[in-house]
């Protein structure tokens, strides 16, 4: 999988880089609109990271020259102003997706893939983990082929720790994941761990190894290693 | 009161006074003019009467005018000639009118006698009367036709200075074109003009330059945090850090965090007291209720509480984002700091007002002042501070009314919609 990352601050940039190239993303970069420009004329990107705000120029309109070539790579905004023209102007665009900064690497690293099984399977793929299966069009997950029934919340934590296997989420990335702008409203940890003991007995029970790992006072891990 | 009619009062007093004090005048000018006319009259008459003695040694006897009387009596004195003024009865009119009157002495016969002469006066006094009606009419027209013309010119020459006002008026900093004011061909109005737009333009631009550097100081701050947020990331998912070392990165990175959405809630203030929230559209609060209350429900759930909706179907006019962010932070108030386990909350919603109850723990500090920035309640740490400052904010940009009490261990919060439409 290929992506393109425009992103003016060179630090952000690195860290976002390492973040999903260890994830196996062949990671492209660009500083700026001009090279930006350049690169999405010339190669073709499985989806490309869009900060907004960049010294010569505006992401909303890399976004706009996109969609006019009817480009198929998906499109993911990030940016600093979380003012919603800005977030509505970008998904009217047609970009599939806006994130605010900051934000959890994680988070982003599972948007991406988010965006890359709806643009690339129609959302009809499975997500195949050992003995887990998931079938991400109907949100259904299996267990050595047994369905199992997860609430909401439970299939979305459960997905967005395959996004991030082997990484230490912390309890604020998750909180957020669950439950968005919302989450810093709410001493939420600890629905995070009903959340989590509930997901890892719906897993054991059904002969599924214990992958989520607590990483004691900042978070957890999905574990590869039984 | 109006400039016009401030000086029409003015106008009033001073033109009464000369009209009371020119007519008097002219009154007793006239008088007097007559007066020594008619005085002379007499003393001619009296020299005559004099004449006519001498030669003949009796009175003449043509006195039988009405407008000349003359009575002799036989006196011991011999009075000085005086003037003065009487009143006579004539008897053809049957009336009693005013005559101006002579007295001298006369020797006849060798007798001494009193003569009075009368000369009528009312003529000068049907002049003296006319003088005056004539000149009080003739200022009363010209003062009504001086009003009114005023008043005519007054709305047309002060009409550039309500254009100017009604301008003003409709000005708003936010705007996006600098105010423009009619022309104008009086010197004092297109001086005033110049100076205003010149004030609302510099005003503009400082509010906009404003804007810009909050918007962009933001957006500034934002990068370096995000910055610091991915490495610290990044350094938690090296191998072979120690528990203490995973802990003290989990509490920068908690700081971070705080410190990103402090700013961004501070920045959300700042925009909604500089009215950048323009658009409104037709709000479902019913609608949106019900689906922050679905957001909540995890928490709801966790707490145990028992919720009680009673929703009437209610459309508002207001920013989508901002009924969004009331809504959520009165809501998650009311989860939030309910009791641990086992409370309950109730949500009303008419089209005259939100009333939120929960059960909850009682403040340490009067409820009403939690409203206030930074303000909180003893044990929460965790909060920012800033939901309700923000509620607040937005019910006054729509003119509504945020109230909330503690009561007997219930929380009330209110939210009166005045301009319901």
């Amino acid at each position: 999988m290929k992506l393109l990352l425009i992103e003016d601050e060179p630090a952000l940039a690195q860290s976002i880089a390492d973040f999903l190239r260890d994830d196996g993303f062949l990671v492209e970069y660009a500083p700026d609109y001009t090279t930006a420009m350049g690169k999405i004329g010339i190669y073709r990107y499985d989806c490309i990271l869009i900060d907004i705000m960049l010294p010569d120029g505006n992401g909303l309109d890399l976004v706009r020259t996109l969609r006019k070539q009817e480009s198929p790579a998906g499109i993911l905004i990030i940016s600093a102003k979380n003012a919603l023209d800005d977030r509505l102007n970008g998904l009217e665009l047609g970009s599939d997706d806006y994130l605010t900064k900051p934000f959890h690497l994680s988070e982003l690293n599972a948007r991406i893939k988010a965006i890359l099984r709806r643009r690339q399977f129609g959302g009809n793929t499975d997500i195949v983990f050992a003995e887990i299966r998931v079938r991400s069009g109907e949100r259904q997950v299996f267990v050595h082929d047994k369905p199992i029934d997860l609430t909401r919340k439970e299939y979305d934590l459960l997905l967005f720790f395959l996004a991030n296997k082997s990484r230490v989420l912390t309890r604020e990335a998750i909180a957020e994941h669950l439950w968005g702008d919302d989450a810093d409203q709410m001493d939420s940890f600890d629905f995070i761990y009903s959340h989590i003991k509930n997901l890892r007995k719906k897993l054991t029970e059904h002969g599924g190894h214990d992958y989520l790992k607590a990483v004691y006072g900042v978070g957890y891990k999905f574990s590869t290693a039984p | 009161m109006k400039l016009l009619a401030q000086s029409n009062r003015h106008y009033l007093l001073i033109y009464l006074t000369a009209m009371i004090v020119s007519s008097a005048a002219l009154f007793l000018g006239v008088r007097t003019l007559f007066d020594e006319s008619t005085d002379e009259r007499l003393l001619q008459l009296q020299q005559e009467i004099v004449m006519y003695v001498q030669v003949h040694d009796t009175l003449p006897v043509f006195f039988q005018s009405t407008s000349a009387k003359l009575i002799a009596l036989q006196s011991e004195a011999q009075p000085r000639p005086y003037f003065s003024d009487t009143l006579l009865f004539n008897e053809l009119e049957q009336e009693e009118e005013p005559y101006r009157h002579l007295r001298f002495g006369i020797q006849m016969s060798g007798a001494a006698y009193q003569v009075d002469v009368f000369q009528s006066n009312v003529e000068t006094e049907d002049i003296a009367q006319m003088v005056l009606l004539l000149n009080l009419t003739l200022l009363l027209a010209t003062f009504f036709a001086l009003f009114w013309v005023q008043k005519r010119m007054a709305k047309r020459i002060w009409q550039p200075f309500y254009d100017t006002l009604e301008r003003l008026r409709s000005f708003r900093l936010a705007q996006s074109e600098p105010m423009k004011l009619a022309k104008t061909d009086t010197d004092e109005f297109a001086e005033l003009n110049i100076a205003i737009e010149r004030l609302t333009e510099k005003t503009r631009q400082e509010y906009h330059s404003l804007k810009r550097f909050t918007e962009n100081a933001s957006h500034e701050i934002q990068t370096p945090l995000a910055v610091i947020r991915a490495k610290i990331e990044t350094l938690l998912q090296s191998n072979g850090l120690s528990d203490i070392q995973m802990a003290n990165l989990h509490s920068t990175q908690q700081a971070v965090s705080r410190l990103s959405r402090l700013q961004q809630n501070l920045l959300l203030l700042v925009k909604i007291e500089n009215e950048q929230f323009q658009t409104a559209e037709k709000v479902d609060f019913k609608r949106l209720v019900a689906s922050k209350l679905e957001l909540l429900e995890d928490f709801i759930a966790a707490k145990k509480l028992r919720v009680q909706v009673e929703l009437f179907p209610v459309h508002l006019h207001i920013n989508a984002f901002l009924a969004e962010t009331l809504l959520g932070n009165l809501l998650g108030n009311a989860v939030k700091h309910n009791l641990r386990t086992g409370g309950w909350l109730t949500v009303a919603l008419s089209e005259h007002a939100l009333i939120i109850r929960n059960s909850g723990v009682a403040p340490d500090c009067p409820a009403a002042e939690l409203m206030e920035r930074f303000r909180q309640s003893g044990q929460q740490t965790d909060g920012l501070g800033l939901g309700l400052a923000i509620a607040r904010e937005i019910c006054e940009k729509y003119g509504w009314a945020l109230d909330i009490q503690f009561e007997e261990g219930v929380w009330i919060t209110t939210v009166r919609f005045s301009n319901f439409r």
